[in-house]
């Protein structure tokens, strides 16, 4: 990769999908995060989703064809759940704002961070 | 299976639901999904995940408005970014995160949910600045 290339990519990226873009993929690879670390954690015998996520209800282990469309379909699960964050975040008229400097602009800070809060716990709520 | 060091289950009855959706003999990836939000992110304190997502964002805006305004090596000077030749893609997504990071209060960086914003902030620089327009199809 070079920097001409790397300089026209990213022009080309925001070009077509905008500074929304970067907000869905930065949420869809966020909650796949998420969803890998809870989903990797140790449990009691039985609940062991960090088991689970690689052995079916009878024991068998998924084959490798197997987990990597399970987290094909999470991730796509995961970019839906995107779409809705940002078409929130849009709703708010927050997009803007999200390119002013928080650390030099306390209120607008804790105006996003309260904001994006919210919209995270309507997420969980909702289940969407 | 790479769990040993792996963080304890919350222990609520809305993770007994991702138990549930994992044991599923048709197990959906839709529904763990929501299930595992559902049961995560209330146990997240407040402004965990917000926090270096609003400072994420900013580190994103400003770099693509310095791109565009003056190109991309005038922004990496403008921003002081060490880029390594071999490694260029990286070591901007790299650079960008250290930016954000240092703003960013230490009590939300330095958590676990500090690190799944830095892996998902990287893994986004890096597919937009080496597949363009294509980083949406992934």
């Amino acid at each position: 990769m070079t920097e001409p290339s790397a300089e026209q990519n990213i022009k080309e990226f925001i070009a077509k999908y905008g500074k929304e873009g970067f907000l869905k993929l930065f949420f869809t690879n966020y909650l796949y995060e998420l969803a890998e670390y809870y989903l990797h954690s140790k449990g009691k015998k039985g609940e062991d989703a960090g088991l689970l996520f690689y052995v079916d209800f009878k024991g068998r282990v998924y084959s490798p064809q197997e987990l990597a469309q399970f987290r094909n379909e999470l991730r796509k699960a995961c970019s839906e759940r995107a779409v809705w964050i940002v078409q929130k975040i849009r709703d708010l008229g927050l997009v803007e704002q999200l390119g002013e400097d928080p650390s030099a602009n306390p209120e607008v800070s804790r105006l996003l961070t309260e904001s994006l809060d919210e919209i995270l716990k309507e997420l969980a709520q909702e289940g969407q | 299976m790479g769990t040993s060091h792996a963080a304890p289950s919350p222990n609520t009855k809305k993770w007994s639901a991702v138990i549930g959706s994992l044991k599923s003999p048709e197990r959906i990836a839709s529904t763990v999904l929501s299930a595992t939000v559902s049961a995560a992110l209330p146990l997240v304190p407040i402004g965990y995940v917000a926090a270096p997502a609003v400072y994420a964002a900013y580190g994103c805006f400003k770099f693509v408005t310095d791109v565009q305004e003056r190109g991309l090596q005038e922004a990496i000077k403008k921003e002081a970014i060490q880029i390594s030749a071999k490694y260029l893609v990286p070591s901007i997504s790299n650079g960008l995160w250290s930016l954000a990071q240092s703003k960013l209060d230490p009590e939300f960086a330095n958590t676990p949910f500090g690190k799944l914003a830095e892996v998902a902030f990287k893994k986004t620089m890096n597919a937009i600045l080496s597949k363009g327009v294509q980083a949406m199809e992934e």
